[in-house]
């Protein structure tokens, strides 16, 4: 995905950034439901400022659809935080989600692995999550997360220490 | 530099950042270079595994255990809870005494007492007014009746025992009226 400035229309911006967003929202709320909810949320706000921007101004639809991302994940967790205790192992299983081509490494890594790595990451603080996922997931530079979240680069780097000694431990243990 | 580079340093070298020195000792350095290509591999596959889909087993929060976020307003609820829990006892323990004081048996013997010994005061009045007239036996006993004090008590010992009960119907007037009578006119009285 690239840096698109030129105008678009809603549904190349729909079809190019969804699965992005999706994800994105999958791993800061870790509820297949909860994310396409937001996800859905975030692509109404994309139409309301589709429709409102002019079509000669240029948009920065990437990094405004993360920012936007974050922030509906952040709401999210702090209105329904009592959802977080709602049962939700079925909702995974019953998930189509598309199995992508898979790094050898990857392949070798058993199921158990990524189940330990995926449960570090929810560990983690909130801050954490979204200064990794935007950082390594999401691949952008330090400075841009910085802006996205409103902090400074000095912390970014810092949430990200502590964020990858975590997650290093799991894979420490598996060595 | 001598000295192998921490993890924070090998950190920041992944992130492209680090001083020269640190850039030079991780070209010469074997230990801290595998150090540094095992950090790299590490996030690649937490990278690629965060994008790929989740294992079903990991997405249950129902015994996700407590996140440190929560864990002092959690303390704070608890704290809370136990002061409440311990002021409502306090409350309860000093509260029972008082209950216990009214519930003794010196107060119950006192209230038992209280009547009898109003009784024995009207019985003391009568036979009072019994030894000396016995006219002055039905005043007392209608005393004793109506069971209120009365100027009547004293009648006799005003010299005024003859204003008895059947001249008190014949005048039409009520004992109670010729208590009232007898303070407001004292010269009525006396026939």
């Amino acid at each position: 995905m690239t840096h698109r400035t030129e105008p678009v229309s809603y549904e190349a911006l729909y079809t190019a950034h969804y699965g992005e967003v999706l994800r994105l929202c999958r791993l800061l709320l870790a509820n297949h439901h909860d994310a396409e909810e937001v996800a859905q949320e975030v692509f109404l706000k994309v139409f309301q400022k589709y429709q409102n921007v002019n079509q000669t101004q240029l948009v920065m639809w990437r990094p405004w659809l993360a920012r936007v991302s974050v922030n509906a994940c952040r709401d999210r967790r702090r209105s329904g935080w009592w959802k977080w205790w709602r049962g939700a192992s079925e909702e995974y299983r019953e998930a189509n989600f598309p199995i992508s081509s898979r790094t050898p490494e990857q392949a070798l890594l058993s199921r158990e692995t990524q189940g330990r790595i995926w449960r570090a990451f929810q560990e983690l603080s909130a801050r954490q999550q979204e200064v990794f996922a935007l950082r390594y997931v999401d691949e952008w530079s330090t400075e841009e997360v910085a802006e996205m979240l409103g902090i400074t680069t000095g912390s970014v780097k810092r949430y990200l220490f502590r964020a990858v000694r975590h997650l290093r431990r799991v894979l420490g243990d598996r060595r | 530099m001598n000295r192998c580079l921490k993890d924070k340093a090998l950190f920041l070298l992944h992130d492209g950042e680090g001083t020269s020195a640190q850039q030079t000792h991780l070209k010469e350095c074997e230990a801290c270079a595998a150090r540094y290509q095992q950090l790299r591999r590490d996030l690649e596959t937490i990278s690629q595994v965060l994008r790929e889909e989740p294992p079903p087993e990991t997405v249950s929060h129902r015994f996700r255990p407590l996140s440190v976020r929560w864990l002092p307003a959690t303390i704070a609820v608890v704290l809370a809870l136990i002061l409440v829990w311990e002021g409502m006892r306090i409350w309860n323990r000093s509260a029972r005494p008082l209950f216990r004081e009214t519930d003794n048996g010196e107060t119950w013997s006192l209230l038992d007492e209280l009547p009898s010994s109003l009784f024995s005061l009207n019985e003391a009045l009568a036979v009072e007014l019994w030894t000396e007239g016995a006219g002055s036996y039905d005043l007392a006993a209608t005393a004793l009746e109506s069971d209120r004090p009365c100027e009547w008590y004293d009648l006799s010992a005003r010299g005024e025992g003859e204003f008895s009960i059947e001249e008190s119907e014949t005048s039409g007037v009520t004992p109670l009226r010729s208590c009232v009578e007898l303070e407001a006119k004292p010269s009525d009285t006396k026939r």
